[in-house]
């Protein structure tokens, strides 16, 4: 009974009865306790901690920007890159149809290596059976 | 400054707006994570909390307050240290021991309580506190010490009004219990040295 009075006094649901001298003494006592529980609560955080926590928060902030920064620089180093490799290959190595405007050939050596081509052939030939 | 400017600045992720709800949020927090885990270094939770904050003020819709939503965080990271805690087998007090154990109805008189509480000490107070469970501690400082409205208690710790109302009755009672045995076993030991 005396749980259930205290618990609606201390809820606001019942008026405190002032006369009535033992609820005022149990109502003392749980305020006592209260206090004191109080009292052990109390927590003041340190500068330290503070100065901890808002570097992370600022490291965490500006993470997105440092990730998408990075993509984008490598994206472009990417870029210049196969640029770079596309626009240079033409030179080196040409096309079958443009190897007899950028190479020139000496005579003697296309009539050696004509000469050496059908000396090949013929020996194909001699070994083949015909089909 | 109100809070709804401030919630805006944190959105956007201005500095001062941090410092800010580090001033005025942090002892709150701090006090919060004390009574849950019966522990006095609790600054790895108000750490864990500023930057959960950080992580969902962006999803805050303002429907409830910015202190209940801070102090949901608070709870939920609180659970989350007490289950690593126990996991770890590192647990800062054993709660365990009064969960579990065999209920305990003194019979003893009111005035038992009323005559021996002067010879309860301030650390006999603490510790019977300590020896509710986690919620019933938190349910006692959020109500008792903070005087916040059982909607918001109910609100904090994600529970219906009515189960955090008796709730609460049951811890102030199992409070009474815990000091009367202790007032109990200051009276055996005051006779025995007589």
């Amino acid at each position: 009974m005396w749980n259930d009075r205290l618990n609606r006094i201390l809820d606001g649901e019942e008026k405190f009865d002032e006369s009535d001298e033992n609820l005022k003494n149990e109502l003392r006592i749980y305020k006592r306790i209260i206090e004191v529980y109080s009292m052990k609560l109390d927590y003041r955080p340190s500068d330290n901690l503070k100065d901890k926590i808002l570097k992370k928060i600022e490291k965490r902030r500006k993470l997105p920007i440092l990730i998408f920064s990075t993509a984008g620089i490598t994206a472009l180093f990417l870029i210049l890159f196969f640029q770079f490799f596309f626009t240079s290959s033409p030179n080196l190595s040409p096309t079958i149809a443009e190897i007899p405007n950028k190479v020139k050939l000496n005579e003697g050596s296309v009539a050696s290596f004509s000469n050496d081509l059908v000396e090949v052939l013929k020996t194909i030939e001699l070994v083949s059976d015909g089909f | 400054m109100n809070e709804k400017q401030l919630v805006e600045a944190l959105k956007r992720g201005e500095k001062w707006a941090y410092e800010r709800l580090y001033s005025e949020y942090a002892p709150r927090i701090g006090s919060v994570a004390k009574s849950f885990l019966g522990a006095d270094d609790v600054d790895d939770v108000v750490q864990e909390v500023m930057i959960r904050i950080f992580k969902g003020i962006k999803k805050f819709r303002g429907d409830s307050q910015l202190s209940t939503w801070i102090h949901r965080i608070t709870v939920n990271v609180c659970k989350d240290m007490l289950m690593k805690y126990k996991k770890r087998r590192e647990i800062l007090t054993d709660f365990s021991e009064n969960d579990e154990g065999p209920y305990y109805q003194p019979k003893a008189h009111e005035d038992v309580f009323r005559d021996t509480f002067n010879e309860i000490t301030i650390e006999k107070v603490l510790k019977a506190i300590e020896r509710l469970s986690p919620e019933d501690r938190l349910l006692i400082k959020l109500r008792d010490i903070d005087e916040l409205s059982y909607e918001e208690i109910s609100k904090i710790i994600g529970k219906p009004l009515g189960t955090v109302k008796s709730r609460l009755h049951y811890a102030r009672k199992r409070l009474r219990e815990i000091l009367e045995e202790g007032g109990k076993s200051v009276e055996r030991s005051s006779q025995q040295n007589t």
